[in-house]
């Protein structure tokens, strides 16, 4: 049998820890990025600078932590709970700021390609955080409920029922 | 990770959901911040324990080294070793042996802090200085093996860093 294909990214944390340092993180950062800041960017309703401030507090944990992965998720899911969680600090930073009376004009993203995805991406915007989240991680990302469960730190049932809330909430928002 | 429970979607709206973009490039701006981030902090760095390890034993090859010498001083100094013995004010091999023990430890202890505890320019110095004790010990002859061999594993856990082939070459 045919031995399985090299894992890039398990390769790509060895050098990095093996002291390859830079490149090896540069690498790790170029095949992760897009992907963390368009869920970060989800999550934060669609502000770019929140969504830049997520992904590089993001990339500091994991940086640090990196020793710490077990291989038992992807990488990609791993970094993805690190986007997570400052995402949501981002968004409650901004939400003191707005209840200080000091909330700035958050950078709108430039919007996608087609109508109907934007009607959606506003939808889910509009939603509030818990259930964004809940649609974001489990309809549009792919997490179980099991994982989503392991991501926010709640039983498996509490993320079937908040995922069956969020789709009701949302379905009138994307009918005009 | 696994699609399931997509019964209430209407197949309008699960193609909606497939639709929607998976990545965004941030731009090189954010590459920078990220980057600049991470240099304040020492990172992106080597495994804090893959350094410690090698480093202080390192720094042990040099303190039983000079251990070495001074006990071979104080018990016969030969040819070599005299011009050493007689421009040291201390003249006592033990103080000599003990001072060397104090400062090689130090020295690899700095060298071996993570990057958040100390400037990565600090860790280089110490390198530096580790080598330097190691060549000024291979002044002395008759212990060219050892010391080429300290002198090698302080350049490979310098990585880059440290630029010592041209004194290997020199000294051996």
């Amino acid at each position: 049998m045919a031995d399985p294909p090299p894992d890039p990214d398990r390769d790509a944390v060895e050098r990095y820890l093996a002291g390859e340092g830079e490149p090896a993180f540069l690498e790790l950062y170029e095949r992760h990025t897009p992907a963390l800041f368009q869920f970060a960017l989800r999550v934060v309703g669609g502000s770019t600078a929140d969504a830049e401030d997520a992904v590089q507090e993001a990339w500091l944990r994991a940086s640090r932590r990196l020793e710490e992965f077990r291989w038992d998720s992807t990488l990609r899911t791993w970094l993805m709970g690190f986007t997570l969680n400052c995402a949501r600090e981002v968004l409650r930073r901004r939400q003191r700021r707005r209840r200080d009376g000091k909330a700035a004009a958050a950078g709108a993203a430039s919007p996608p390609t087609t109508l109907a995805v934007v009607d959606l991406e506003r939808a889910l915007a509009r939603l509030p955080e818990d259930f964004r989240i809940a649609v974001i991680l489990h309809d549009v990302e792919g997490f179980t409920h099991a994982e989503i469960g392991r991501l926010l730190g709640i039983e498996e049932g509490t993320s079937r029922s908040r995922l069956h809330r969020a789709r009701r909430a949302l379905r009138p928002l994307l009918r005009p | 990770m696994k699609r399931n429970d997509r019964f209430e979607w209407t197949e309008e709206e699960r193609r909606l959901f497939e639709a929607l973009p998976r990545e965004r490039d941030p731009g090189p701006a954010l590459r920078r911040q990220v980057l600049d981030a991470l240099r304040r902090r020492g990172r992106p760095h080597r495994s804090r324990k893959r350094w410690r390890r090698p480093l202080l034993g390192a720094a042990a090859a040099i303190v039983v080294f000079a251990a070495g010498v001074a006990v071979g001083l104080s018990l016969d100094p030969g040819p070599g070793a005299r011009p050493l013995a007689e421009t040291d004010s201390l003249g006592d091999p033990v103080r000599i042996q003990h001072l060397g023990t104090a400062y090689a430890t130090a020295i690899a202890s700095v060298a071996a802090r993570d990057g958040e505890e100390i400037p990565p320019e600090a860790r280089k110095v110490a390198l530096n200085t580790l080598r330097g004790a190691a060549e000024q010990l291979a002044s002395l002859p008759g212990h060219e093996p050892e010391v080429r061999g300290l002198l090698l594993s302080i350049r490979d856990l310098s990585g880059g860093d440290v630029d010592d082939s041209a004194t290997l070459e020199r000294w051996f």
